[in-house]
């Protein structure tokens, strides 16, 4: 038998037949409906050798985990706020609904207004998505304790501290853990359609620029490098909640 | 007598589960407690360890008490180890004496090095059982609580945990309650079986296991003249009058 598992060769046929698909677009619409994909991987190739991609890469990430800390932070202090305070926690949970519920393009919209152009937009609204995915999932965590550990605890005459750090907190981790993978997944994708449209600076904003000057080329060049950083980001996301999650689950 | 209900009443969700029922333990010993499912083993065993409040009669338990819960009830993102430390924590011990505690009663019931560091999710049925038993003995108790301690657990294991806990029960003072639903079992580790019967539950027969069986043919024994007890069969038997399904 070959070393290489059947899905690894499969993933690569799935590959292989969109860049043919991309080729085929190419021959039959010409070079203003896709560029050759030679010559986009070959631009990509000297965007790295020239030093180019580095700036708009770094302030991508600068913004996706800028925006994902800022919004983390807010959605568990205000969650773990709202399991202490049951009426706070209530008005919360009815501003988060509606902030679930708001489409990024909205508050993208919005907060051109309030930051002007080329401002503080990409963090915000990545901030904007996380906090009350994370709030939500924190009360979440807070409500559902188990009964079962915590007669545990008052069994053995555990003492507060203990009943926090041992059973409480690694609880709330568990329940909270999921909602921040998902949030740090999404907060790329948000960065970049910020990015796009406030046509400021990131690799969202190259793209603008780029599509401004009908280069064809380069927009897909760095429509190229912003899924190679989505997928490598995946991939390590993947990668430390693994184990993690291995470990906790009750 | 240092351990006892007297007339307790225990009342859950507006159901009255035990009432007026009397058990006292001596300083030492081992008891066992017998009964139907949902007769109110779990709850005798919770009212004497204080988790469930008394609506009536009193509780008198002085001493250390230490519980083994029907499910092994392990905290799922610690180790073995620290799960077997964790009553020794309770107490103030710190994290390190807790583990050498800790390891020295899991190596006790038995459970091989090569599985300290793991987690509950990956150890068996009968190795959380250990743990959860080793984490009761840890903390020295004066009584230990043991819901169905034994159950899932194979032949060889049983027999291994009752010697310890047999053992242990004989070098220091120490009194045991423990439910079983096994005779023979209840005949090798006790030396008194108390069997709950009624609704509300209160302990019907209590009966001295003696002579205490040497070997387990005299514990068959034991046990087979146990069933036969009139009042045992009519409470042990599934469909006794007065037991709501
Ligand atoms: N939290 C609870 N609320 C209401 N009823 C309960 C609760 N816990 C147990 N019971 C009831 O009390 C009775 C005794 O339960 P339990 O002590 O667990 O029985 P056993 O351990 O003998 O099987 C059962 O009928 C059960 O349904
Ligand atoms: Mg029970």
């Amino acid at each position: 038998m070959a070393p290489v598992p059947r899905r690894i060769v499969f993933a690569v046929l799935g590959l292989l037949t969109l860049l043919l698909a991309w080729q085929a677009a190419f021959v039959r619409g010409g070079p203003f409906v896709m560029p050759r994909p030679a010559d986009t991987l070959w631009r990509c190739l000297a965007l790295v050798r020239d030093g180019a991609l580095w700036r708009p890469v770094a302030l991508t990430a600068a913004h996706a985990l800028g925006g994902f800390a800022v919004g983390a932070w807010a959605g568990l202090l205000l969650g773990l706020a709202g399991g202490a305070w049951r009426d706070l926690g209530a008005t919360l949970q009815g501003v988060s609904t509606i902030a679930l519920g708001m489409p990024p393009i909205i508050w993208i919209v919005l907060a051109l207004f309030w930051f002007g152009p080329q401002g503080a937009t990409p963090v915000f609204v990545v901030a904007v998505g996380v906090a009350p995915v994370v709030f939500a999932a924190t009360m979440a965590g807070l409500h559902d304790t188990s009964p079962a550990l915590e007669e545990l605890a008052t069994a053995f005459g555990a003492s507060w501290r203990q009943r926090l750090f041992e059973v409480r907190v690694p609880q709330l981790a568990v329940a909270v853990a999921p909602a921040l993978a998902t949030a740090l997944g999404f907060s790329w994708k948000i960065a970049l359609m910020a990015e796009v449209i406030d046509a400021g600076d990131g690799i969202g904003g190259a793209i603008a620029t780029a599509r401004a000057q009908l280069d064809m080329v380069d927009t897909m060049a760095w429509v190229v490098v912003a899924l190679a950083l989505l997928l490598g980001a995946d991939a390590l996301l993947a990668l430390a909640i693994r184990p993690a999650a291995g470990r906790s689950r009750p | 007598m240092r351990f006892a209900l007297e007339q307790a009443c225990v009342r859950l969700g507006g159901r009255i589960v035990l009432d007026g029922l009397d058990l006292a333990l001596a300083r030492r010993g081992i008891t066992v407690v017998m009964g139907l499912s949902g007769i109110g083993k779990t709850t005798l065993l919770n009212a004497m360890a204080g988790l469930v409040p008394l609506d009536g009669g009193r509780r008198r338990i002085d001493g250390r008490v230490a519980m083994v819960f029907q499910d092994a009830r392990l905290v799922p993102w610690q180790s073995a180890l620290d799960n077997a430390g964790f009553g020794v924590r309770a107490l103030g011990a710190g994290k390190a004496h807790a583990r050498e505690q800790a390891a020295a009663w899991l190596a006790r019931t038995g459970l091989a090095c090569e599985h300290w560091y793991k987690r509950p999710d990956a150890l068996s049925g009968g190795m959380q059982r250990r743990v959860a038993l080793a984490r009761a003995l840890a903390v020295v108790p004066d009584l230990l609580l043991m819901d169905e301690p034994f159950t899932g657990l194979d032949m060889a294991s049983c027999t291994r945990l009752r010697d310890v806990l047999r053992q242990w029960a004989a070098e220091r003072e120490l009194a045991i309650l423990c439910v079983s639903h096994d005779p023979v079992e209840a005949a090798l580790l006790a030396d008194r079986i108390v069997v709950l019967g009624g609704a509300p539950a209160t302990a019907r027969v209590d009966l001295p296991v003696s002579p205490r069986p040497a070997d387990a043919a005299e514990a068959y024994a034991f046990a087979a003249g146990f069933m036969r007890h009139p009042e045992v069969a009519a409470l042990l038997a599934s469909g006794e009058e007065d037991h709501p399904v």
